[in-house]
């Protein structure tokens, strides 16, 4: 045995291609900290380590138990994984490498040289095409020059594992040369977070090609454990469980008919009751959704307010290890148990669907209107299937989506895409952003003019938020020391100093307030209220002419998110 | 003095003319009950507006208002029928939003001779007021009296009252319109825009600042021009918000400078203290359907 003996691979079958998925999926969960590390700005932003070994995760639970011949319907079954799964804009854009990729090979049993050819071409293609604005420097760039090198290596060999070797260290050099075609990366002294965790996928398939380990203990079997490093996802309202706590073992669902049923009443006492409430409805039926230790409780309490159809009680811990397992059924759970006359009542013209982190965030949206608010936000991104899951419950055949965040874009636009209905994302970046455009809704107006007004709306309001640096940079000749507490101003870092009360303070003294009337603090996880509110309490002396509200927000790394307008 | 006309017009205070067209056009007003604490007044003009909205402000007294009594009634148009009027024509605020309507038709029953002619205004504050002046106008001219009740019975479909409310609050207690009262509670600072038309009060808009919501008055009501009438009415809003209000409505105005009209405390005491809005007809065959 030997490197010089070895056989030379002139085809590849959708068995082999299944082992390369897991390949690539183990060898990414080994480097996933590593490329949340490369990570431009110094704020606990969307990990694209972490997008991306969930996008693979969920392109693997695709296929894991999948017998296909034809590599051509393993990729596509793959490809489908992937995006369902995606997460993040990096996540996102890996599946749809993965799209196109399969949609190249189409029916094909097997995959050859020339097959990979165009396959990486059609890769590319579609990747550039899923971005509205493509930017070089990114992974964009490298799985270009990959397809590019793909088409230089085949000229020149047929062997598969010679190709796979030579468009890695082909990919290799191009993400090193990420920062010099993007100079916020060049600034910040990184490559691209994108570029890398696709290099690390295309290591990890030629590794097993080449018969080298992939995961720590040089074994790639069956079955893998959930890393540690995977942030929790959670849909507190869409119902769709991916995450569950335990202390909360029992997902309970039902549907209460009666008459004159209060659904404030129901909805305060059933959040009392659990985790992750929901009580929607209307005075004659009324659906639960609640996570508890003992179904008994709210099953019976249910049965006071009227009489119950479509109970429903799931052990969590089950469907949990069937996500794991990667079937999709658990993404249906709602839509398909709601009573048609529920839907009915809550019919709207226009449904919206926001992504926020933190249960005060969620509350403060759902106080401004029928929304249905899917958890996530920064180091969180949901999924497309998320947000399609909560696109496709809301009741109503246009829906807008509001992602609230950058990172969100790319998911929110294809669960658009992928949707049968109407849908149309207004690209809101903060928070603040969201609730204008919210505010700004018109049920009786159409779905252009409604996003044509969020969308201007949205664009007067001036976002200040207040997190800490992850690590020691220079920016806008600003220099960072990791842990400071740093202010960014419309998303430019403005500040930085010790407390995140004097971050609030500087950012408000850097911000134009011309015009300004008034001034929004939504304070963070971990910030104690009279702290906030004596913070509030002294702007309010420092700035005359303005008002202050302080609101509960509760979301996650940002201790003090600010809305200017 | 124009007391040889033999039509007459009725209104009531919630009208919120100004004392200056109440005169010039020789307008019957009929005074509304305000309750402000432990008292109760007839409203008949000379509250102090100033003192009224200040108590509400600062919640010291529950206000409530309530609509004359029938008798009342009689008596202004007793008094119009002494004063030599052969017909009077009454535009009261909106059936469908007090009582006062009701009462000044059970009265007009009362009357002998069927003089007394009832147009429902479907409106409030100036909405009322220039459905007034404009009748008014017309009689003046020499029109008719079913001239005259086409004429309001055509202005009041292109007449709107449309105003940015501080906050939700006064309307909610006032407990009339189902829109408000059914409100979820709310974490954040809101400022309804509302729009009185056809009796009814909606809400066309929800915004967090005034700066927003004069933006939204103006894009509304360039929808309906050339304006009619237009008049700003407020239940003393800031000074300087006025101003600018008044700056971004002036290329709209069909008169200069545009009148600015205090609310008086009966309309008042539903939507609050700082509220400001506008009185409008608006153009023909440009109806609204405030999308």
């Amino acid at each position: 045995m030997g490197e010089l003996l070895r056989e030379p691979i002139y085809t590849l079958d959708g068995d082999d291609f299944k082992q390369m998925v897991l390949a690539a999926l183990l060898w990414l969960r080994q480097h996933q900290a590593m490329v949340n590390a490369l990570n431009v700005f110094p704020v606990p932003d969307g990990d694209t380590g972490t997008n991306m070994t969930l996008t693979m995760t969920s392109a693997w639970d695709e296929i894991a138990g999948v017998q296909e011949p034809l590599i051509g319907r393993m990729a596509s079954k793959m490809a489908h994984g992937a995006l369902m799964g995606a997460r993040g804009n990096s996540g996102v854009i890996l599946s749809q490498i993965w799209r196109g990729f399969a949609r190249s090979l189409d029916d094909q049993l097997h995959l050859r040289a020339e097959d990979m050819v165009a396959a990486m071409h059609s890769a590319a293609e579609t990747a550039y095409k899923g971005v509205v604005k493509p930017v070089e420097g990114t992974i964009l760039t490298v799985v270009r020059e990959v397809a590019e090198e793909t088409f230089a290596v085949a000229q020149e060999t047929r062997d598969l594992r010679v190709l796979f070797e030579r468009i890695v260290q082909h990919a290799r050099a191009s993400v090193a040369r990420t920062p010099t075609l993007l100079p916020v990366l060049r600034q910040a002294g990184v490559v691209d977070s994108g570029g890398q965790g696709l290099l690390v996928i295309l290591e990890g398939m030629c590794r097993h090609l080449q018969g080298l380990p992939v995961a720590e203990d040089g074994v790639q079997e069956l079955p893998f454990e959930i890393s540690p490093l995977q942030p929790a996802v959670h849909g507190a309202v869409t119902q769709e469980q991916i995450e569950f706590d335990s202390n909360y073992p029992y997902d309970v669902q039902f549907i209460i008919v009666g008459h004159n049923m209060n659904v404030d009443e129901i909805r305060a006492a059933i959040e009392k009751l659990g985790d992750c409430p929901l009580t929607v409805g209307d005075a004659s039926t009324i659906k639960v959704h609640v996570h508890v230790a003992d179904p008994g409780i709210p099953i019976s309490y249910g049965a006071k307010c009227g009489s119950l159809r479509d109970v429903v009680v799931e052990d969590m811990q089950a469907q949990y290890q069937e996500f794991m397992s990667g079937r999709e059924s658990s993404l249906t759970l709602m839509g398909a148990d709601i009573p048609a006359g529920l839907n009915d009542a809550q019919s709207l013209n226009i449904g919206v669907v926001v992504v926020a982190a933190g249960a005060g965030l969620a509350n403060v949206f759902r106080s401004l209107g029928t929304v249905t608010v899917v958890e996530g936000g920064q180091t969180m991104n949901p999924s497309t299937a998320q947000i399609l899951e909560a696109v496709e419950n809301v009741p109503a055949d246009n829906v807008i989506i509001l992602p609230n965040n950058k990172n969100i874009f790319l998911a929110a636009r294809q669960a658009a895409e992928v949707s049968q209905k109407e849908v149309v994302v207004v690209p809101t970046r903060t928070i603040p952003q969201g609730v204008a455009a919210l505010l700004s809704l018109d049920q009786n107006a159409s779905l252009e003019a409604n996003v044509a007004t969020m969308s201007a709306v949205s664009k007067e309001v001036t976002t200040g938020e207040i997190t800490w640096a992850t690590r020691d940079v220079e920016l806008n000749g600003i220099e960072v020391r990791e842990g400071d507490a740093i202010g960014l101003l419309d998303g430019d870092l403005v500040v930085d100093t010790r407390s995140f009360e004097e971050a609030v303070r500087w950012l408000l003294a850097e911000a134009d307030l011309e015009d300004r009337e008034l001034v929004t603090l939504y304070y963070g996880e971990g910030v104690n209220p009279e702290q906030a509110q004596a913070l509030t309490d002294e702007l309010i002396e420092a700035y005359p002419d303005l008002e202050f509200e302080v609101v509960e927000g509760l979301q996650p790394h940002y201790p003090y998110i600010i809305s200017i307008e | 003095m124009a007391l040889t006309a033999t039509v007459r017009i009725a209104t009531d205070r919630v009208a919120d003319l100004p004392e200056t067209l109440i005169r010039r056009f020789n307008i019957q007003v009929v005074p509304v009950y305000v309750s402000l604490g432990a008292q109760t007044r007839l409203d008949d003009g000379t509250l102090d507006r100033r003192e009224f909205y200040q108590a509400l402000r600062q919640g010291t007294a529950l206000s409530g208002t309530a609509a004359p009594s029938p008798y009342e009634f009689l008596k202004a148009y007793q008094q119009l029928v002494d004063e030599g009027a052969e017909h009077i024509i009454g535009l009261f605020t909106s059936a469908t939003l007090s009582s006062i309507h009701n009462h000044a038709q059970f009265a007009a029953q009362l009357l002998s001779g069927g003089r007394v002619h009832i147009i429902d205004t479907e409106q409030v504050s100036m909405g009322i007021g220039w459905l007034v002046v404009s009748a008014a106008e017309a009689i003046e001219r020499g029109a008719s009296l079913d001239e005259v009740v086409a004429l309001v019975s055509r202005l009041r479909s292109r007449t709107q009252v449309l105003g940015v409310l501080d906050s939700a609050v006064h309307l909610q207690r006032s407990g009339r319109v189902s829109w408000a009262v059914a409100r979820f509670i709310e974490l954040l600072q809101i400022k309804p825009l509302i729009i009185v038309e056809g009796g009814a009060v909606q809400l066309l808009g929800r915004v967090r600042t005034f700066h927003r919501a004069l933006d939204r008055l103006l894009e509304h009501l360039t929808q309906l021009t050339p304006l009619e009438r237009l008049a700003i009415i407020h239940t003393y809003a800031d000074a300087p918000l006025i101003e600018r209000l008044q700056q971004i409505l002036e290329p709209l105005a069909p008169e200069k400078p545009i009148p600015v009209v205090e609310v008086g405390p009966v309309f008042g005491a539903h939507i609050g203290p700082g509220c400001l809005g506008v009185a409008v007809i608006g153009a023909e065959n440009n109806r609204s359907n405030h999308g």
